[in-house]
């Protein structure tokens, strides 16, 4: 097996998790997102076939100030026309997809991703980072718990996906 | 077309309260974890032409 970046010229090999719109990132959105510079796509091969994707794109995680000299302004925040609120920002990778090949799955090659991105972002990474962020298919939302991650927020509850985050201190 | 990666919103109010509360303190994953990880990243590392 190879563990490769996806390049404008990759010739991708078959590939199918199951799920239409996973398998569609691959095949018709990952160079797009390589090339406009917004996500660089990894792919785990072998001699036949593509046995796991992921893509990275460079994500924070912000919010509201909630600090004591803040109070003040924690309760009129709602007030404040929007990006005037003081607020603290964090560094974060996010793993805008993950698809592991339906031949494949059960193997724990999911988590030898995320465990995988958790050191590369920690002990290896040439900036700094303090999350990994998630944007997670509903149906994969217990394997990230399971992985420590934890939901962002309620507001994507009835969505397709859910915004989850893992803070890389546990591991540092 | 698949649906595009959703970007990450700034969080207030409830949510902005439960992230700092759920990260005020941090417990750290033990030796046999970091191992487990660590041994994770190694073995797709050894497979990287990056």
């Amino acid at each position: 097996m190879r563990l490769s970046r996806l390049e404008s010229d990759t010739d991708i090999k078959p590939f199918d998790c199951g799920d239409t719109d996973l398998n569609g990132f691959l095949f018709d959105d990952a160079k797009d997102y390589l090339n406009s510079l917004l996500a660089v796509t990894y792919l785990l091969t072998d001699e036949e076939n593509t046995i796991a994707y992921f893509s990275y794109q460079n994500d924070k995680i912000s919010h509201q100030d909630l600090g004591n000299r803040d109070k003040f302004l924690q309760r009129i925040g709602s007030l404040l026309p929007k990006g005037k609120e003081n607020h603290s920002s964090y560094p974060a990778v996010k793993i805008g997809r993950l698809g592991i090949n339906r031949n494949n799955q059960r193997q724990g090659l999911g988590k030898r991703v995320i465990d995988f991105t958790k050191i590369y972002f920690t002990k290896k990474n040439k900036t700094g980072c303090k999350f990994i962020t998630v944007d997670a298919y509903k149906d994969s939302v217990p394997f990230y718990e399971k992985m420590g991650f934890k939901c962002l927020t309620s507001r994507d509850l009835k969505s397709d996906t859910r915004l989850m985050y893992f803070n890389l201190e546990i591991i540092n | 077309m698949a649906k595009p990666i959703k970007e990450t919103p700034f969080l207030r109010g409830k949510d902005a309260k439960k992230f700092v509360e759920d990260n005020k303190s941090i417990q750290k994953v033990s030796k046999e974890e970091l191992k487990e990880i660590n041994d994770n990243y190694e073995a797709l590392k050894s497979l990287a032409d990056f």
